[in-house]
């Protein structure tokens, strides 16, 4: 800024009719935006949500005990042993947001919304896509189908049908909601994300198995050259002889045999838990867990909630009183305790966890949705639209929920951070989500049987829970306080 | 395009009744609307006037059939559209006439526009809804539809926020937005009550412009006597859920037959004579001469009036409502207390096709 005194220009109230001095109309949400990104506490909030998600999305780029670059000394061979054990998932994740960011914030003509709202969709449907052709590998490979069945499943070209098929599927579902207006653009957007799926399930669709300590005995003895990323350690690469190894330590210093080779100089930065994993490994790998609760959780909370609060609100009588009793009941459900039974009685996976925490805490957004759409329903806007003859469906949520939905939003960053504390919380109980490296699992071998207080595993993974409980709390103060005009003013 | 002739009505509304849950007392209900007749003809704008909760937007939001079910109730009657009752058709059919044949405008044109969306969105979204256009094409309509109503810079300003509108401006946009699907009828309740007198003037122009243009039907609901006088063609006096005069304006206002519209018109205050307080309506209802007036007191043709002492009132019939709208003299109705006399003096509903003919001089003025 100089301290030269800007100069006034007089606009007379002519000049202003004719639009002088106007600037372009922002939305509410920019708006909003703009307002929350003027705070210094949600900047940082969004900074570390930013880091976070950006780890649960490269972390397998970014720590692997998989060598970026093996090369075979005798014969001068290349090969690329992390691409070739990524998981599909992990491809499509990371395919999408190197496709995704550019898409949504180069200026296209496509109205930004829209775009945001086609990766949304994109998204849900390779996400569909994977988790239900991993259940079908997984059901033909089980034990207990018989021997040529699942010699068949591990054939290429059953693969190909198995995931072909399913991806057609949720294209097909895709279909129907996708934001574009032409159908030949639809059917472009849904193709386009199931070729990608096709192709990158059936290339992994049966997990490699490698022996990832192969890889320091190869170097060790000098029979290959090995270039790691940022972490060389696989999350679930573990010894039971490194165990609770101290931050710091070389990998020489507990296994002497390494002395003076490449490997034996490599550092475990954040120490090992109590079976000798890395823990700055788990630690990243964790970020894809507790990010994934968080938002498909909240995400069905509030899809939940906003449909039932919505009927609630704008039909009133007797459709409220029923449905709030439902409200009420499900209010009166414990989740934790509910969660620990499930962890008991269901299969103990993420998907079964999203689902409970999401069916189990959409009241909120119901009772908010109920009281905007109460308040709504009684506008003229609300009554012109009806007289317009819109439909009930383009009413209620085009039209009012808009307009409604500000509560929930910011309901619903509180609720992100309460579902990944719901996730530590199991976890840290040893109920968590199996085979996957979580948070509050490393916090829970920070004290083991024998007593000893490991703090490296108490700090580091207590520090990020903390630390991203907290930046969505402040997230949700600065949109609430950016979206109040009440706090607003009182601000200023 | 409206394709049928000048025929026959557009509307018309036949012993129309609407009554309300009373919340304060659920064994009884209000009734808001008590056997409404009337009738809209094509390019013609029938006034219905009256004082706050007399009914008169119960009657047209019952024509669009917006008011809530429970509590509200339609007793009896039926409200037909080119001859088809609108009372019959399912929610799920509303939706096609609402906003393609009948468009409504609304009083407050601050609220009455969706904040979050622009104008642009709002107009066009109504037009997708009701015509097979492409989006491009509707985009051209919404424009065409912003100039037809004056709001300059359409391309622009499609893209502005309601928020960036003034009152006089928001509603004219409410108007494209009504208009743009070409309606047969509008219902304009009290369009211009919350813009100022210029605004008004410019507003109403332009509604008369367009339904010249457009061979529309308007029911315009106000209760500003003067809008009436310049505007109206046809003039439906209510009064506690009844009509109680319906006449062509230049009639109702040269000589107003029932007392209650004498005292409306009476207490309007006029620039040439002193007064030292103006007359209320109450003074001229309450005077049992003003009664007397109408032609046949004598055999017992007596104003309806809620409050008439029983001993003015002519004997009823038995087995037939207390009140009639009766076809006092060719062209004129008033709202009459049942009597043998009216008994024996059948009387046709009200319907009149009367226009004035100075719709050619209000030119194109009204794009100001």
């Amino acid at each position: 800024m100089t301290s030269k005194r800007p100069e006034l220009r007089v606009i007379s109230g002519i000049d202003a009719m004719r639009g002088v001095g106007a600037t372009e109309p922002k939305g509410f949400w920019a708006d909003a935006w703009s307002r929350v990104l003027g705070r210094t506490g949600a900047i940082i909030a969004l900074g570390w949500i930013g880091v976070i998600a950006f780890l649960a999305i490269f972390a397998p780029l970014l720590a692997s005990g998989h060598p970026l670059v093996l090369t075979d000394t005798a014969t001068g061979t290349r090969s690329w042993p992390l691409f070739d054990n990524l998981s599909a998932s992990d491809l499509l994740l990371v395919i999408g947001a190197v496709v995704g960011v550019p898409w949504v914030s180069f200026p296209l003509r496509i109205a930004r919304s829209t775009r945001l709202a086609a990766l949304l969709i994109a998204g849900l449907q390779a996400g569909l896509t994977v988790v239900a052709s991993v259940g079908v590998a997984e059901w033909f490979g089980s034990p207990a189908r018989d021997l040529a069945l699942r010699q068949a499943s591990r054939e290429a070209w059953f693969a190909w049908a198995a995931s072909g098929g399913v991806a057609l599927l949720f294209a097909l579902a895709a279909m129907f909601v996708s934001p574009f207006a032409s159908r030949a653009a639809r059917l472009v957007q849904v193709l386009i994300v199931a070729a990608l799926c096709v192709v990158c399930l059936s290339q992994r669709w049966t997990p490699a198995l490698v022996d990832v300590d192969r890889y320091s005995e190869l170097e060790a003895s000098g029979a290959a050259t090995a270039i790691y990323t940022l972490v060389p350690w696989s999350p679930t690469q573990g010894r039971t002889s490194l165990n609770l190894v101290p931050p710091g330590t070389r990998l020489a210093d507990k296994l002497p045999a390494f002395e003076g080779t490449v490997p034996g100089e490599r550092r475990f930065v954040m120490g090992t838990d109590n079976v000798g994993r890395d823990a700055l490994s788990q630690m990243l790998h964790a970020c894809r867990l507790s990010i994934s609760i968080g938002i498909v959780s909240t995400g069905l909370a509030v899809l939940i909630g906003v449909s039932v609060g919505a009927l609630m609100g704008y039909f009133g009588g007797k459709v409220d009183l029923i449905f709030f009793r439902v409200v009420e009941i499900f209010m009166a459900i414990p989740v934790l305790f509910l969660l620990i039974v499930a962890a008991g009685v269901l299969p103990r996976n993420t998907y079964v966890m999203m689902a409970i925490i999401g069916c189990v805490t959409w009241t909120g957004a119901a009772r908010f949705t109920r009281a905007e759409f109460l308040k709504l329903r009684s506008q003229d806007f609300v009554q012109s639209a009806r007289a317009a003859g819109l439909p009930l469906r383009s009413i209620l949520f085009r039209h009012m929920l808009p307009n409604g939905v500000t509560p929930v939003l910011v309901d619903s960053s509180f609720a992100v951070a309460a579902a990944i504390t719901f996730e530590a919380t199991l976890s840290f109980l040893g109920l968590g989500p199996e085979g996957q490296p979580s948070w509050g699992q490393l916090l829970a071998s920070a004290t083991g049987a024998t007593g000893l207080f490991n703090w490296w595993l108490a700090i580091f993974p207590g520090l990020a829970i903390f630390l991203t409980v907290l930046s969505y709390n402040v997230l949700g103060e600065a949109l609430r306080d950016a979206i109040d005009p009440k706090l607003r003013k009182a601000a200023q | 395009m409206s394709t049928s002739p000048d025929s026959a009505p557009l509307l018309e509304v036949r012993n129309l009744a609407v009554s309300f849950e009373n919340s304060a007392d659920p064994s009884s209900r209000v009734q808001a609307v008590a056997g409404v007749d009337l009738s809209v003809w094509p390019r013609q704008t029938l006034a219905v006037v009256g004082e706050s909760g007399c009914g008169k937007s119960v009657t047209a939001m019952s024509t669009m059939q917006l008011l809530p079910r429970p509590p509200a109730r339609y007793d009896c009657g039926e409200i037909l559209l080119d001859g088809e009752d609108l009372l019959k058709r399912s929610e799920r059919d509303m939706l096609a006439v609402r906003g393609s044949k009948i468009a409504m405008i609304f009083q407050e044109p601050m609220t009455s526009l969706n904040p979050v969306y622009t104008i642009g969105d709002q107009i066009i979204e109504a037009i997708l809804l009701h015509q097979h256009v492409s989006h491009r094409q509707a985009v051209e309509i919404a424009i065409q539809a912003m100039n037809d109503v004056g709001i300059p810079k359409a391309e622009e300003r499609i893209r502005a926020y309601p928020h960036q509108f003034s009152g006089g401006m928001r509603q004219r946009v409410m108007i494209a937005m009504a208009l743009a699907c070409r309606p047969r009828l509008l219902l304009a309740d009290e369009p211009t009550t919350a813009l100022d007198v210029t605004i008004q003037a410019q507003i109403l122009e332009l509604l008369r412009e367009l339904q010249r243009t457009r061979q529309m039907g308007i029911m315009l609901i106000t209760h500003n006597l003067g809008v009436v006088a310049e505007n109206a063609d046809v003039v439906c006096v209510m009064y506690a859920g009844r009509v109680v005069e319906y006449a062509n304006v230049f009639d109702l206002f040269d000589r107003p037959l029932h007392p209650y519209t004498r005292g409306l018109l009476k207490s309007i205050p006029s620039l040439h004579d002193a007064k030292h307080r103006l007359t209320t309506v109450d003074e001229v209802v309450r005077d049992p001469n003003e009664f007397r007036k109408l032609a046949g007191f004598e055999k017992g043709v007596v104003p309806w009036w809620p409050e008439t002492p029983a001993e003015a009132r002519p004997l009823g019939v038995p087995g037939q409502p207390a009140y009639r709208l009766h076809e006092i003299e060719p062209g004129r109705w008033v709202g009459c207390w049942m009597s043998e006399h009216l008994e024996a003096h059948p009387s046709r509903k009200p319907n009149l096709e009367f226009r004035r003919n100075d719709l050619g001089v209000v030119s194109g003025a009204a794009a100001i």
